[in-house]
């Protein structure tokens, strides 16, 4: 049987938790299909790293791509095609993060394959896997099957956490997997990498805050963040956040952003107005405690996500909602 | 280093449904944010006396010719509109453009051997509806050029055509490349802020002519995944709806958040 590939994520030091999440699928998958796992460590040459995942009991090798400076899609690209080309996997695991995003869709082509991103599920039937991946800003999910082979599965993170996440220990019954290295010259391209910088200030006094009150798209004006400024305000302990589109549409600075890119917040109440829940900021609100949603859609997505809905319009809803608190005009104690 | 008389660019654009009922349609905000990148490139050399020409591209049903007229109001030059009547996927929709613009539409025949030749395709980094940001990966493949995706950031060298880039990584952290064209780059939302089109631009894209392929079905190639089908998504928390009238929800929420020793 043709084996199922993971491309291992790392940051060149250590094996990124996602790849966790990979081997898991792809051991799903395996057992389905009767084929074996096989892992590959692009990389300027990561023989620690090798050793480190043989452990796992899989056979693991070091791809090593000589010529690379840092992180090169098109390098990744070309030891990867030449690798796959000579191991023939049926199906090739990938996380769906900045590398690749870059090489995995032009690796499925080079290999005469597909690829599908986003892949949230599996599911199988007549014996074939088969994915399903969001669309519609995460309101549905379509089911897909690869009509070609390999199928490059661009894998969400967090989609696949493994039941235990234990790493395997010396006591481990299971034998290392053999290691082998693989060395690939890259000649290099029209890209060259000049530097990394981090990211501008994060939201600190969002991921403090107990209770974040956050805007998203539905709110339709930037004027409304007024009236989600004072229902944030009449919370101790509480600050506004928003969604990415507002932060690009230049509504407020970065430091507001919630989201995978933004703040990783868990507030013990995040309540998320008009905001169609992207699978992006799913991941950067998932720690919070209880999470309630106000949206004048109720196919929104994050309701899905949410521990408390509430379908109304955004500003007639927060309006009531401050009509009833203590001290205001309509106080039922008052 | 390379010296070009004209910057050739490309921006491939797509509509989509912009309201959960489908009956509303827009640019793809994401090409949107390419298609202001383009255009002020465009402006930065014909500023220093250098050439530069806008294309756009879209493949979509016969309405997304709207968002072609709109991009000649913002300021490109010329527009091709792919006509297919379904979804298709991103790899069909990349050799679609791929084709078309090598003017070879015939899909018995081999890729044409020259590809389209433009220095920079820009695109936006996702689709709002489909989410994949794939036909910008695969489009860069089928002509044989580098790619990039998630730029957040472009300086162009007008002397020298080369370009600096920033690029965004997993945490909002970035990257920054040095690129010679040719590339294909995707454009994350951000990047710039997109103009409205202009009343002298589109009193000229009046004038200006679509070129529109017609692609019937027998024409278009075997598809590499299919859709099977539409899922509700799964369900990671409870949620409880609240119902009753507005001010019932609101007390509702009022009792909860008291529960929760937040009020």
């Amino acid at each position: 049987m043709r084996p199922i590939a993971v491309v291992v994520e790392h940051d060149g030091k250590v094996v990124l938790p996602v790849t966790h999440e990979l081997i898991h699928l792809a051991n799903l998958v395996a057992a389905g299909t009767h084929s074996s796992v096989v892992l590959v460590i692009p990389g300027p040459g990561l023989p620690d790293m090798a050793g480190e995942l043989a452990l796992t009991g899989i056979r693991t090798i070091d791809l090593a791509i000589t010529g690379m400076d840092g992180y090169n899609g098109e390098a990744y690209k070309a030891a990867l095609s030449e690798l796959f080309t000579a191991l023939s996997p049926s199906h090739i695991l990938v996380a769906h993060m900045a590398g690749a995003r870059d090489f995995a869709p032009g690796l499925a082509l080079r290999l005469n394959g597909t690829s599908i991103a986003g892949v949230n599920n599996l599911f199988w039937e007549d014996g074939q896997p088969l994915f399903s991946r969001p669309v519609f800003n995460g309101a549905k999910n379509a089911l897909v099957l690869a009509t070609k082979t390999p199928c490059v599965v661009m894998v969400q993170p967090n989609a696949f956490v493994p039941p235990d996440l234990q790493i395997e220990t010396e006591a481990s019954p299971v034998p290392p997997g053999p290691v082998e290295t693989v060395k690939v010259p890259f000649p290099g391209n029209g890209i060259k990498r000049l530097g990394i910088k981090d990211a501008d200030h994060r939201g600190d006094d969002l991921e403090l805050a107990r209770v974040i009150v956050a805007a998203g798209r539905g709110l339709g004006t930037r004027e409304n963040l007024t009236a989600i400024e004072g229902f944030a305000s009449i919370f101790s302990n509480s600050a506004m956040g928003v969604s990415r589109p507002l932060v690009d549409d230049g509504w407020r600075s970065y430091r507001f952003q919630v989201g995978v890119t933004g703040a990783r917040v868990s507030p013990e109440v995040y309540i998320a107005c008009g905001i169609s829940g992207s699978s992006q900021h799913l991941a950067g609100i998932m720690g919070s405690k209880t999470i309630i949603s106000i949206n004048s859609d109720p196919n929104a997505a994050i309701f899905n996500h949410s521990d408390f809905c509430i379908v109304e319009d955004l500003l007639t809803f927060i309006n009531a909602f401050e009509n009833i608190l203590p001290g205001s005009v309509d106080d039922p104690d008052g | 280093m390379s010296i070009l008389e004209s910057m050739n660019i490309l921006v491939c654009i797509k509509q989509v449904a912009t309201t959960p009922d489908g009956n509303t349609f827009a640019m793809n905000r994401f090409d949107e944010y390419a298609l202001e990148e383009a255009v002020r490139i465009k402006e930065q050399l014909l500023n220093q006396g250098r050439k530069a020409v806008v294309d756009v591209v879209s493949l979509g049903r016969e309405k997304a010719q709207e968002i072609i007229k709109r991009a000649f109001g913002i300021g490109a030059d010329n527009g091709f509109h792919i006509v297919v009547e379904r979804d298709l996927s991103a790899a069909v929709t990349a050799e679609l453009i791929y084709r078309t613009l090598g003017q070879n539409l015939d899909k018995s025949q081999e890729l044409p051997p020259k590809p389209p030749a433009y220095d920079l395709v820009l695109t936006g980094m996702i689709s709002q509806d489909a989410m994949e940001g794939q036909t910008g990966p695969i489009l860069a493949e089928l002509m044989g050029i580098a790619c990039s995706t998630g730029i957040v950031k472009i300086s162009l060298d007008s002397k020298t055509f080369d370009l600096t880039v920033e690029r965004e990584l997993d945490r909002g952290d970035r990257e920054s490349l040095g690129i010679t064209l040719p590339v294909l780059l995707t454009v994350q939302a951000g990047i710039n802020t997109p103009r409205y089109p202009t009343l002298s631009n589109l009193l000229k894209a009046g004038t200006k002519k679509i070129t529109t392929v017609t692609v019937f079905p027998d024409k278009i190639p075997g598809a590499d995944q299919t859709v099977l089908r539409f899922m509700e998504p799964a369900k990671s928390r409870s949620g409880t709806i609240i119902r009753g009238t507005t001010a019932e929800k609101a007390v509702e929420l009022f009792s909860i958040l008291k529960k929760r020793g937040v009020l």
